[in-house]
Protein backbone atom coordinates (compact mmCIF):
# COMPACT_ATOMS: atom_id res chain seq x y z
CA UNK A 1 0.00 0.00 0.00
CA UNK A 2 2.87 2.30 0.91
CA UNK A 3 4.55 1.58 -2.40
CA UNK A 4 1.38 2.44 -4.29
CA UNK A 5 1.05 5.73 -2.43
CA UNK A 6 4.72 6.46 -3.12
CA UNK A 7 4.21 5.76 -6.84
CA UNK A 8 1.22 8.09 -6.98
CA UNK A 9 3.21 10.78 -5.17
CA UNK A 10 6.10 10.34 -7.62
CA UNK A 11 3.80 10.67 -10.60
CA UNK A 12 2.20 13.79 -9.15
CA UNK A 13 5.49 15.47 -8.30
CA UNK A 14 6.81 14.80 -11.78
CA UNK A 15 3.62 15.99 -13.52
CA UNK A 16 2.93 19.30 -15.15
CA UNK A 17 0.56 20.17 -12.30
CA UNK A 18 3.44 20.18 -9.81
CA UNK A 19 5.42 22.51 -12.09
CA UNK A 20 2.45 24.73 -12.73
CA UNK A 21 1.70 25.24 -9.05
CA UNK A 22 5.34 25.58 -8.06
CA UNK A 23 5.25 29.33 -7.60
CA UNK A 24 8.93 29.57 -6.65
CA UNK A 25 9.89 28.38 -10.12
CA UNK A 26 7.58 30.83 -11.85
CA UNK A 27 4.63 28.52 -12.40
CA UNK A 28 2.33 31.51 -11.80
CA UNK A 29 3.56 33.06 -15.03
CA UNK A 30 2.33 30.02 -16.93
CA UNK A 31 -0.98 30.27 -15.12
CA UNK A 32 -1.35 33.90 -16.24
CA UNK A 33 -0.55 32.93 -19.82
CA UNK A 34 -3.10 30.12 -19.70
CA UNK A 35 -5.63 32.71 -18.50
CA UNK A 36 -4.72 35.04 -21.41
CA UNK A 37 -5.01 32.20 -23.93
CA UNK A 38 -8.43 31.26 -22.55
CA UNK A 39 -9.51 34.91 -22.85
CA UNK A 40 -8.34 35.00 -26.49
CA UNK A 41 -10.23 31.77 -27.16
CA UNK A 42 -13.31 33.38 -25.64
CA UNK A 43 -12.89 36.39 -27.97
CA UNK A 44 -12.45 34.09 -30.96
CA UNK A 45 -15.36 31.76 -30.22
CA UNK A 46 -17.91 33.93 -28.49
CA UNK A 47 -17.16 37.34 -30.03
CA UNK A 48 -15.88 35.90 -33.32
CA UNK A 49 -12.89 38.28 -33.45
CA UNK A 50 -10.81 36.97 -36.39
CA UNK A 51 -11.48 33.40 -35.20
CA UNK A 52 -9.58 31.79 -38.09
CA UNK A 53 -6.35 33.10 -36.66
CA UNK A 54 -7.10 33.99 -33.07
CA UNK A 55 -8.26 30.48 -32.20
CA UNK A 56 -5.11 28.63 -33.35
CA UNK A 57 -2.94 31.41 -31.88
CA UNK A 58 -4.69 31.13 -28.51
CA UNK A 59 -4.42 27.35 -28.51
CA UNK A 60 -0.74 27.45 -29.43
CA UNK A 61 -0.25 29.83 -26.52
CA UNK A 62 -2.07 27.40 -24.23
CA UNK A 63 0.02 24.41 -25.38
CA UNK A 64 3.37 26.11 -24.96
CA UNK A 65 2.55 27.25 -21.44
CA UNK A 66 1.74 23.78 -20.16
CA UNK A 67 4.94 22.73 -18.39
CA UNK A 68 6.77 19.64 -19.65
CA UNK A 69 4.74 19.55 -22.87
CA UNK A 70 7.90 20.62 -24.73
CA UNK A 71 5.97 21.30 -27.94
CA UNK A 72 8.39 24.08 -28.91
CA UNK A 73 11.61 22.38 -27.80
CA UNK A 74 14.25 22.58 -30.52
CA UNK A 75 15.93 19.42 -31.73
CA UNK A 76 19.44 18.93 -30.36
CA UNK A 77 22.25 16.45 -29.94
CA UNK A 78 23.60 15.14 -26.64
CA UNK A 79 26.78 13.18 -25.89
CA UNK A 80 26.51 10.31 -23.39
CA UNK A 81 29.57 8.40 -22.17
CA UNK A 82 29.58 4.70 -23.07
CA UNK A 83 29.12 2.38 -20.10
CA UNK A 84 31.42 -0.63 -19.51
CA UNK A 85 29.24 -3.07 -21.43
CA UNK A 86 28.88 -0.76 -24.42
CA UNK A 87 32.64 -0.13 -24.34
CA UNK A 88 33.27 -3.89 -24.34
CA UNK A 89 30.92 -4.30 -27.30
CA UNK A 90 32.75 -1.56 -29.10
CA UNK A 91 36.13 -3.17 -28.48
CA UNK A 92 34.82 -6.57 -29.63
CA UNK A 93 33.46 -5.02 -32.76
CA UNK A 94 29.91 -5.76 -31.67
CA UNK A 95 28.30 -2.49 -32.35
CA UNK A 96 24.56 -2.42 -32.11
CA UNK A 97 24.00 1.30 -31.80
CA UNK A 98 23.04 3.36 -34.76
CA UNK A 99 24.37 6.52 -33.14
CA UNK A 100 27.85 7.79 -33.95
CA UNK A 101 30.61 7.21 -31.40
CA UNK A 102 33.08 9.95 -30.51
CA UNK A 103 36.32 9.76 -28.59
CA UNK A 104 37.38 12.70 -26.49
CA UNK A 105 40.32 12.58 -24.04
CA UNK A 106 40.32 8.78 -24.04
CA UNK A 107 36.63 8.62 -23.15
CA UNK A 108 34.05 7.29 -25.64
CA UNK A 109 30.70 8.97 -26.09
CA UNK A 110 27.76 8.19 -28.25
CA UNK A 111 25.69 10.92 -29.72
CA UNK A 112 21.96 11.02 -29.16
CA UNK A 113 19.77 12.90 -31.52
CA UNK A 114 16.88 14.38 -29.54
CA UNK A 115 13.92 15.22 -31.74
CA UNK A 116 12.25 18.59 -31.19
CA UNK A 117 8.64 19.33 -30.31
CA UNK A 118 6.01 19.20 -33.04
CA UNK A 119 5.43 22.94 -33.07
CA UNK A 120 9.17 23.64 -33.28
CA UNK A 121 9.26 21.86 -36.62
CA UNK A 122 6.17 23.64 -37.86
CA UNK A 123 7.67 26.92 -36.61
CA UNK A 124 10.52 26.64 -39.12
CA UNK A 125 8.07 27.84 -41.77
CA UNK A 126 7.65 31.06 -39.79
CA UNK A 127 11.34 31.34 -38.93
CA UNK A 128 12.47 31.07 -42.53
CA UNK A 129 9.74 33.43 -43.73
CA UNK A 130 7.87 30.77 -45.74
CA UNK A 131 4.33 30.98 -44.38
CA UNK A 132 3.60 34.73 -44.74
CA UNK A 133 4.28 34.84 -48.50
CA UNK A 134 2.18 31.68 -48.94
CA UNK A 135 -0.66 33.38 -47.07
CA UNK A 136 -0.21 36.29 -49.47
CA UNK A 137 -0.55 33.85 -52.37
CA UNK A 138 -3.96 32.85 -51.05
CA UNK A 139 -4.95 36.47 -50.39
CA UNK A 140 -3.98 37.33 -53.98
CA UNK A 141 -6.29 34.58 -55.25
CA UNK A 142 -9.14 35.94 -53.16
CA UNK A 143 -8.66 39.64 -53.93
CA UNK A 144 -10.41 41.54 -56.67
CA UNK A 145 -8.20 44.51 -57.52
CA UNK A 146 -10.95 45.84 -59.84
CA UNK A 147 -11.93 48.79 -57.60
CA UNK A 148 -8.28 49.84 -57.39
CA UNK A 149 -7.79 49.61 -61.16
CA UNK A 150 -11.01 51.54 -61.73
CA UNK A 151 -9.89 54.29 -59.37
CA UNK A 152 -6.07 54.33 -59.26
CA UNK A 153 -6.12 57.36 -56.93
CA UNK A 154 -6.91 54.81 -54.22
CA UNK A 155 -3.24 53.86 -54.30
CA UNK A 156 -2.47 57.18 -52.61
CA UNK A 157 -4.81 56.42 -49.71
CA UNK A 158 -3.06 53.07 -49.27
CA UNK A 159 0.23 54.97 -49.05
CA UNK A 160 -1.06 57.62 -46.64
CA UNK A 161 -2.32 54.97 -44.23
CA UNK A 162 1.26 53.72 -43.79
CA UNK A 163 1.90 56.92 -41.80
CA UNK A 164 1.24 54.97 -38.59
CA UNK A 165 4.19 52.67 -39.28
CA UNK A 166 6.70 55.46 -39.55
CA UNK A 167 5.29 57.62 -36.75
CA UNK A 168 5.49 54.62 -34.43
CA UNK A 169 9.03 53.87 -35.51
CA UNK A 170 9.96 57.40 -34.47
CA UNK A 171 8.05 57.01 -31.17
CA UNK A 172 9.78 53.71 -30.34
CA UNK A 173 13.18 55.20 -31.05
CA UNK A 174 12.35 58.22 -28.88
CA UNK A 175 11.31 55.86 -26.06
CA UNK A 176 14.65 54.11 -26.25
CA UNK A 177 16.28 57.40 -25.24
CA UNK A 178 14.73 57.22 -21.78
CA UNK A 179 17.51 54.84 -20.78
CA UNK A 180 15.11 52.31 -19.25
CA UNK A 181 16.35 48.85 -20.21
CA UNK A 182 12.88 47.42 -20.84
CA UNK A 183 12.12 50.03 -23.51
CA UNK A 184 15.54 50.33 -25.03
CA UNK A 185 14.47 49.25 -28.50
CA UNK A 186 17.04 48.76 -31.24
CA UNK A 187 16.24 50.11 -34.71
CA UNK A 188 15.36 46.59 -35.86
CA UNK A 189 12.98 46.12 -32.93
CA UNK A 190 11.42 49.56 -33.43
CA UNK A 191 10.85 48.75 -37.12
CA UNK A 192 9.22 45.42 -36.26
CA UNK A 193 6.93 47.06 -33.70
CA UNK A 194 6.05 49.85 -36.11
CA UNK A 195 4.92 47.45 -38.85
CA UNK A 196 1.93 46.56 -36.65
CA UNK A 197 0.52 49.84 -38.00
CA UNK A 198 0.27 48.24 -41.43
CA UNK A 199 -2.57 46.11 -39.96
CA UNK A 200 -1.32 43.20 -41.97
CA UNK A 201 -0.54 40.09 -39.94
CA UNK A 202 1.56 38.18 -42.49
CA UNK A 203 3.65 41.27 -43.28
CA UNK A 204 4.24 41.95 -39.57
CA UNK A 205 5.34 38.34 -38.99
CA UNK A 206 7.52 38.29 -42.08
CA UNK A 207 9.39 41.48 -41.15
CA UNK A 208 9.74 40.56 -37.49
CA UNK A 209 11.25 37.14 -38.24
CA UNK A 210 13.85 38.94 -40.32
CA UNK A 211 14.59 41.89 -38.02
CA UNK A 212 13.71 40.98 -34.44
CA UNK A 213 12.67 37.32 -34.08
CA UNK A 214 12.68 37.62 -30.30
CA UNK A 215 9.64 39.90 -30.45
CA UNK A 216 7.60 37.67 -32.76
CA UNK A 217 5.08 36.52 -30.12
CA UNK A 218 3.98 39.93 -28.82
CA UNK A 219 4.06 41.55 -32.27
CA UNK A 220 2.01 38.84 -33.98
CA UNK A 221 -0.53 38.79 -31.19
CA UNK A 222 -0.79 42.61 -31.15
CA UNK A 223 -1.12 42.74 -34.96
CA UNK A 224 -3.89 40.15 -35.12
CA UNK A 225 -5.69 41.54 -32.08
CA UNK A 226 -5.83 45.00 -33.60
CA UNK A 227 -6.95 43.59 -36.94
CA UNK A 228 -9.79 41.92 -35.06
CA UNK A 229 -10.55 45.15 -33.23
CA UNK A 230 -10.71 47.33 -36.38
CA UNK A 231 -14.49 47.87 -35.99
CA UNK A 232 -13.91 49.22 -32.48
CA UNK A 233 -10.71 51.23 -32.96
CA UNK A 234 -11.36 52.96 -36.28
CA UNK A 235 -14.87 54.52 -36.15
CA UNK A 236 -14.15 57.05 -33.34
CA UNK A 237 -11.03 58.28 -35.16
CA UNK A 238 -12.93 58.48 -38.44
CA UNK A 239 -15.76 60.47 -36.89
CA UNK A 240 -13.38 62.73 -35.01
CA UNK A 241 -11.51 63.75 -38.15
CA UNK A 242 -14.45 64.23 -40.53
CA UNK A 243 -17.52 66.43 -40.70
CA UNK A 244 -21.04 65.12 -41.22
CA UNK A 245 -21.01 66.65 -44.70
CA UNK A 246 -17.82 64.82 -45.65
CA UNK A 247 -19.11 61.52 -44.31
CA UNK A 248 -22.29 61.87 -46.37
CA UNK A 249 -20.55 62.19 -49.74
CA UNK A 250 -21.94 59.73 -52.27
CA UNK A 251 -19.18 58.76 -54.66
CA UNK A 252 -19.58 58.23 -58.41
CA UNK A 253 -20.04 54.69 -59.59
CA UNK A 254 -16.78 52.98 -60.53
CA UNK A 255 -16.11 52.30 -64.19
CA UNK A 256 -16.18 48.67 -65.31
CA UNK A 257 -12.73 47.11 -65.57
CA UNK A 258 -11.82 44.85 -68.48
CA UNK A 259 -10.31 41.40 -68.09
CA UNK A 260 -7.14 42.52 -69.89
CA UNK A 261 -6.56 45.22 -67.27
CA UNK A 262 -7.10 42.74 -64.47
CA UNK A 263 -4.60 40.31 -65.99
CA UNK A 264 -1.97 42.98 -66.65
CA UNK A 265 -2.33 44.49 -63.17
CA UNK A 266 -0.44 41.79 -61.21
CA UNK A 267 2.30 41.64 -63.85
CA UNK A 268 2.84 45.41 -63.84
CA UNK A 269 2.73 45.71 -60.05
CA UNK A 270 5.29 42.92 -59.69
CA UNK A 271 7.59 44.48 -62.26
CA UNK A 272 7.45 47.95 -60.78
CA UNK A 273 7.49 47.14 -57.06
CA UNK A 274 10.09 44.38 -57.20
CA UNK A 275 12.40 46.33 -59.49
CA UNK A 276 12.15 49.37 -57.25
CA UNK A 277 12.21 47.52 -53.94
CA UNK A 278 13.70 44.02 -54.33
CA UNK A 279 13.30 43.25 -50.63
CA UNK A 280 9.50 43.23 -51.06
CA UNK A 281 9.76 40.55 -53.77
CA UNK A 282 8.60 37.61 -51.65
CA UNK A 283 5.44 39.29 -50.35
CA UNK A 284 4.41 41.29 -53.40
CA UNK A 285 5.46 38.53 -55.80
CA UNK A 286 3.32 35.90 -54.08
CA UNK A 287 0.37 38.29 -53.73
CA UNK A 288 0.47 39.09 -57.41
CA UNK A 289 1.06 35.49 -58.49
CA UNK A 290 -2.10 34.53 -56.60
CA UNK A 291 -3.99 37.36 -58.29
CA UNK A 292 -2.74 36.30 -61.71
CA UNK A 293 -3.98 32.76 -60.99
CA UNK A 294 -7.37 34.26 -60.25
CA UNK A 295 -7.67 36.72 -63.10
CA UNK A 296 -6.13 34.63 -65.87
CA UNK A 297 -9.00 32.17 -65.50
CA UNK A 298 -6.91 29.34 -66.95
CA UNK A 299 -5.68 27.74 -63.71
CA UNK A 300 -8.87 27.54 -61.76
CA UNK A 301 -7.79 24.39 -59.91
CA UNK A 302 -4.59 25.99 -58.67
CA UNK A 303 -6.41 29.17 -57.74
CA UNK A 304 -8.98 27.24 -55.71
CA UNK A 305 -6.28 25.24 -53.95
CA UNK A 306 -4.27 28.35 -53.10
CA UNK A 307 -7.22 30.22 -51.65
CA UNK A 308 -8.78 27.27 -49.84
CA UNK A 309 -6.75 24.20 -48.91
CA UNK A 310 -3.27 25.74 -48.99
CA UNK A 311 -4.40 28.91 -47.26
CA UNK A 312 -6.20 26.95 -44.56
CA UNK A 313 -3.27 24.62 -43.93
CA UNK A 314 -0.82 27.51 -43.67
CA UNK A 315 -3.23 29.44 -41.46
CA UNK A 316 -3.31 26.53 -39.01
CA UNK A 317 0.49 26.18 -38.98
CA UNK A 318 1.09 29.92 -38.77
CA UNK A 319 -1.50 30.55 -36.07
CA UNK A 320 -0.60 27.73 -33.76
CA UNK A 321 3.17 28.25 -34.01
CA UNK A 322 2.99 32.02 -33.61
CA UNK A 323 0.87 31.45 -30.51
CA UNK A 324 3.48 28.99 -29.30
CA UNK A 325 6.16 31.69 -29.35
CA UNK A 326 4.30 33.39 -26.49
CA UNK A 327 5.75 31.42 -23.61
CA UNK A 328 5.50 33.01 -20.19
CA UNK A 329 9.17 33.95 -19.91
CA UNK A 330 9.21 35.77 -23.25
CA UNK A 331 5.74 37.27 -23.06
CA UNK A 332 5.25 38.50 -19.50
CA UNK A 333 7.51 41.50 -19.67
CA UNK A 334 7.06 45.25 -19.57
CA UNK A 335 8.21 45.27 -23.21
CA UNK A 336 5.17 43.27 -24.26
CA UNK A 337 2.80 45.85 -22.77
CA UNK A 338 4.72 48.62 -24.48
CA UNK A 339 4.69 46.80 -27.81
CA UNK A 340 0.93 46.37 -27.54
CA UNK A 341 0.58 50.06 -26.64
CA UNK A 342 2.82 51.19 -29.49
CA UNK A 343 0.91 48.91 -31.85
CA UNK A 344 -2.31 50.70 -30.94
CA UNK A 345 -0.67 54.07 -31.61
CA UNK A 346 0.58 52.77 -34.97
CA UNK A 347 -2.88 51.59 -35.87
CA UNK A 348 -4.55 54.85 -34.81
CA UNK A 349 -2.06 56.97 -36.77
CA UNK A 350 -2.46 54.74 -39.81
CA UNK A 351 -6.22 55.26 -39.72
CA UNK A 352 -5.77 58.99 -39.18
CA UNK A 353 -3.25 59.24 -42.03
CA UNK A 354 -5.69 57.59 -44.43
CA UNK A 355 -8.65 59.72 -43.36
CA UNK A 356 -6.66 62.96 -43.48
CA UNK A 357 -5.41 62.16 -46.97
CA UNK A 358 -9.01 61.35 -47.85
CA UNK A 359 -9.95 64.84 -46.65
CA UNK A 360 -7.26 66.29 -48.87
CA UNK A 361 -8.69 64.39 -51.82
CA UNK A 362 -12.17 65.62 -50.82
CA UNK A 363 -10.93 69.20 -51.11
CA UNK A 364 -8.94 68.65 -54.32
CA UNK A 365 -11.79 66.86 -56.09
CA UNK A 366 -14.30 69.43 -54.82
CA UNK A 367 -16.23 66.99 -52.67
CA UNK A 368 -16.24 63.92 -54.90
CA UNK A 369 -14.24 61.69 -52.55
CA UNK A 370 -15.65 60.53 -49.23
CA UNK A 371 -12.75 60.76 -46.73
CA UNK A 372 -14.08 57.71 -44.89
CA UNK A 373 -12.61 55.41 -47.54
CA UNK A 374 -9.14 56.58 -46.46
CA UNK A 375 -9.24 54.60 -43.24
CA UNK A 376 -9.48 51.40 -45.30
CA UNK A 377 -5.92 52.05 -46.45
CA UNK A 378 -4.63 50.17 -43.40
CA UNK A 379 -4.92 46.75 -45.12
CA UNK A 380 -6.95 44.49 -42.77
CA UNK A 381 -8.87 43.22 -45.81
CA UNK A 382 -11.85 43.36 -45.92
CA UNK A 383 -12.64 44.41 -42.37
CA UNK A 384 -11.41 48.00 -42.77
CA UNK A 385 -13.47 48.47 -45.95
CA UNK A 386 -16.55 47.17 -44.13
CA UNK A 387 -15.94 49.74 -41.41
CA UNK A 388 -15.85 52.56 -44.00
CA UNK A 389 -19.11 51.21 -45.40
CA UNK A 390 -20.76 51.05 -41.97
CA UNK A 391 -19.65 54.49 -40.80
CA UNK A 392 -20.76 55.97 -44.14
CA UNK A 393 -24.13 54.28 -43.94
CA UNK A 394 -24.75 55.72 -40.50
CA UNK A 395 -24.85 59.17 -42.10
CA UNK A 396 -26.62 58.12 -45.27
CA UNK A 397 -28.24 54.68 -45.36
CA UNK A 398 -28.38 54.78 -49.16
CA UNK A 399 -24.62 55.27 -49.48
CA UNK A 400 -22.54 52.29 -50.55
CA UNK A 401 -18.86 52.95 -49.95
CA UNK A 402 -17.81 49.31 -49.83
CA UNK A 403 -16.46 49.05 -53.39
CA UNK A 404 -14.83 52.47 -53.17
CA UNK A 405 -13.18 51.47 -49.89
CA UNK A 406 -11.93 48.19 -51.34
CA UNK A 407 -9.56 50.20 -53.56
CA UNK A 408 -7.58 51.76 -50.69
CA UNK A 409 -7.99 48.52 -48.75
CA UNK A 410 -6.15 46.34 -51.26
CA UNK A 411 -3.77 49.18 -52.00
CA UNK A 412 -2.96 49.12 -48.27
CA UNK A 413 -1.81 45.51 -48.64
CA UNK A 414 0.64 46.58 -51.34
CA UNK A 415 1.56 49.70 -49.34
CA UNK A 416 2.37 47.80 -46.16
CA UNK A 417 4.44 45.26 -48.13
CA UNK A 418 6.34 48.18 -49.67
CA UNK A 419 6.83 49.76 -46.24
CA UNK A 420 8.10 46.42 -44.90
CA UNK A 421 10.50 46.26 -47.85
CA UNK A 422 11.78 49.76 -47.04
CA UNK A 423 12.35 48.86 -43.38
CA UNK A 424 14.08 45.62 -44.33
CA UNK A 425 16.34 47.45 -46.77
CA UNK A 426 17.24 50.04 -44.13
CA UNK A 427 17.73 47.73 -41.15
CA UNK A 428 18.06 44.19 -42.48
CA UNK B 1 33.85 70.34 -9.22
CA UNK B 2 35.20 67.38 -11.18
CA UNK B 3 32.01 65.43 -10.56
CA UNK B 4 29.90 68.35 -11.77
CA UNK B 5 31.99 68.67 -14.89
CA UNK B 6 31.72 64.94 -15.50
CA UNK B 7 27.95 65.11 -15.15
CA UNK B 8 27.81 68.08 -17.50
CA UNK B 9 29.87 66.19 -20.08
CA UNK B 10 27.65 63.11 -19.73
CA UNK B 11 24.53 65.22 -20.18
CA UNK B 12 26.08 66.83 -23.23
CA UNK B 13 27.05 63.45 -24.70
CA UNK B 14 23.57 62.06 -23.99
CA UNK B 15 21.97 65.08 -25.63
CA UNK B 16 24.25 64.65 -28.64
CA UNK B 17 23.41 60.97 -28.78
CA UNK B 18 19.69 61.76 -28.43
CA UNK B 19 19.91 64.23 -31.28
CA UNK B 20 21.66 61.66 -33.40
CA UNK B 21 19.09 58.93 -32.63
CA UNK B 22 16.12 61.20 -33.28
CA UNK B 23 17.74 62.63 -36.40
CA UNK B 24 18.32 59.17 -37.80
CA UNK B 25 14.78 58.08 -36.85
CA UNK B 26 13.39 61.21 -38.53
CA UNK B 27 15.40 60.44 -41.63
CA UNK B 28 13.96 56.90 -41.65
CA UNK B 29 10.43 58.33 -41.43
CA UNK B 30 11.16 60.67 -44.31
CA UNK B 31 12.79 58.01 -46.50
CA UNK B 32 10.04 55.52 -45.72
CA UNK B 33 7.17 57.86 -46.54
CA UNK B 34 8.86 59.18 -49.67
CA UNK B 35 9.59 55.68 -51.02
CA UNK B 36 6.11 54.32 -50.20
CA UNK B 37 4.46 57.34 -51.81
CA UNK B 38 6.82 57.27 -54.80
CA UNK B 39 6.09 53.60 -55.54
CA UNK B 40 2.35 54.02 -55.16
CA UNK B 41 2.25 57.30 -57.10
CA UNK B 42 4.06 55.53 -59.93
CA UNK B 43 1.48 52.75 -59.82
CA UNK B 44 -1.33 55.35 -59.72
CA UNK B 45 0.06 57.04 -62.80
CA UNK B 46 0.58 53.79 -64.70
CA UNK B 47 -2.91 52.49 -64.02
CA UNK B 48 -4.46 55.88 -64.69
CA UNK B 49 -2.70 55.81 -68.07
CA UNK B 50 -3.79 52.26 -68.50
CA UNK B 51 -7.41 53.20 -67.86
CA UNK B 52 -7.16 55.99 -70.45
CA UNK B 53 -5.68 53.64 -73.06
CA UNK B 54 -8.24 50.93 -72.38
CA UNK B 55 -11.22 53.29 -72.45
CA UNK B 56 -9.83 54.86 -75.66
CA UNK B 57 -9.50 51.52 -77.42
CA UNK B 58 -12.88 50.46 -76.02
CA UNK B 59 -14.61 53.48 -77.56
CA UNK B 60 -12.91 52.86 -80.93
CA UNK B 61 -14.05 49.27 -81.14
CA UNK B 62 -17.61 50.01 -80.11
CA UNK B 63 -18.47 53.48 -81.39
CA UNK B 64 -22.22 53.15 -81.20
CA UNK B 65 -23.61 51.59 -78.09
CA UNK B 66 -26.46 49.22 -78.76
CA UNK B 67 -29.87 50.70 -78.15
CA UNK B 68 -31.00 49.34 -74.82
CA UNK B 69 -34.13 47.28 -75.28
CA UNK B 70 -37.08 48.72 -73.45
CA UNK B 71 -35.13 50.24 -70.57
CA UNK B 72 -35.47 48.57 -67.25
CA UNK B 73 -37.02 51.59 -65.71
CA UNK B 74 -40.64 51.82 -66.30
CA UNK B 75 -40.18 50.80 -62.72
CA UNK B 76 -41.28 53.65 -60.55
CA UNK B 77 -44.33 54.84 -62.32
CA UNK B 78 -47.12 56.40 -60.39
CA UNK B 79 -50.11 54.46 -59.20
CA UNK B 80 -52.43 57.10 -60.62
CA UNK B 81 -51.96 56.41 -64.36
CA UNK B 82 -52.31 52.69 -63.75
CA UNK B 83 -54.68 52.05 -66.57
CA UNK B 84 -52.63 53.53 -69.42
CA UNK B 85 -49.48 51.81 -68.09
CA UNK B 86 -51.31 48.49 -67.98
CA UNK B 87 -52.30 49.10 -71.52
CA UNK B 88 -48.62 49.33 -72.47
CA UNK B 89 -48.17 45.71 -71.69
CA UNK B 90 -47.33 45.84 -68.01
CA UNK B 91 -49.42 43.41 -66.07
CA UNK B 92 -51.76 44.63 -63.36
CA UNK B 93 -49.83 42.63 -60.76
CA UNK B 94 -46.65 44.59 -61.52
CA UNK B 95 -48.53 47.88 -61.32
CA UNK B 96 -50.06 46.79 -58.02
CA UNK B 97 -46.65 45.79 -56.65
CA UNK B 98 -45.12 49.14 -57.64
CA UNK B 99 -48.07 51.02 -56.21
CA UNK B 100 -47.69 49.08 -52.95
CA UNK B 101 -43.97 49.89 -52.86
CA UNK B 102 -44.68 53.60 -53.36
CA UNK B 103 -47.48 53.50 -50.78
CA UNK B 104 -45.19 51.85 -48.23
CA UNK B 105 -42.85 54.85 -48.39
CA UNK B 106 -45.63 57.41 -47.91
CA UNK B 107 -46.34 58.93 -44.51
CA UNK B 108 -49.08 57.00 -42.79
CA UNK B 109 -52.62 58.36 -42.76
CA UNK B 110 -51.89 61.14 -45.27
CA UNK B 111 -53.16 61.36 -48.79
CA UNK B 112 -50.61 61.99 -51.48
CA UNK B 113 -50.30 62.17 -55.21
CA UNK B 114 -47.32 61.30 -57.40
CA UNK B 115 -46.94 64.24 -59.76
CA UNK B 116 -43.59 63.55 -61.28
CA UNK B 117 -41.10 60.70 -61.46
CA UNK B 118 -37.51 61.65 -62.28
CA UNK B 119 -34.31 59.70 -62.16
CA UNK B 120 -32.15 60.62 -59.15
CA UNK B 121 -29.06 62.52 -60.28
CA UNK B 122 -25.98 60.31 -60.39
CA UNK B 123 -27.85 57.45 -58.82
CA UNK B 124 -27.78 53.87 -59.98
CA UNK B 125 -30.78 52.02 -61.44
CA UNK B 126 -33.21 50.89 -58.82
CA UNK B 127 -32.60 47.19 -59.44
CA UNK B 128 -28.82 47.76 -59.32
CA UNK B 129 -29.29 49.50 -55.98
CA UNK B 130 -31.44 46.63 -54.73
CA UNK B 131 -28.83 44.11 -55.86
CA UNK B 132 -26.10 46.15 -54.21
CA UNK B 133 -28.02 46.34 -50.98
CA UNK B 134 -28.54 42.58 -51.08
CA UNK B 135 -24.87 41.86 -51.73
CA UNK B 136 -23.48 44.21 -49.13
CA UNK B 137 -25.95 43.34 -46.38
CA UNK B 138 -23.74 40.59 -44.90
CA UNK B 139 -21.02 43.17 -44.29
Amino acid sequence: MGALWQAIQDILTQSGFAKLFNFQEGGWKNLIMIGISCFLMYLAIKKQFEPLLLLPIAFGMLLVNLPLGLVMDPQHNTLDPLNAQELAHLQQGIYDEVYPIFEMNGQYYWQHFETGGLLWYLYQGVKFGIYPPLIFLGIGCMTDFGPLIANPKSFLLGAAAQLGIFVTFFGAMALSLTGVDAIDFSQQEAASIAIIGGADGPTAIWLTTKLAPGLLGPIAIAAYSYMALVPIIQPPIMRLLTTKKERSVVMDQLRPVSKTEKILFPIFVTLIVVLLLPSAAALVGMLMLGNLFRESGVVERISKTAQNELMNIITIFLGVTVGATANAQAFLQLRTLLIIGLGLIAFAFGTAGGVLFGKLMYVVTKGKVNPLIGSAGVSAVPMAARVSQKVGQRENPGNFLLMHAMGPNVSGVIGSAVAAGVLLTLFG
Amino acid sequence: MVVEMENAFRALAAAGNAGEVLGSAGMTVLIGLVVVFAVLILLTFIFWLFGKIMSGSGSRTAPSPEPKPAAAAPAVSAPAPAVPVAAEGISEEVVAAIAAAVASLAPEGKRYAVRRVTRAAGGRPVWAAAGLAENTRPF
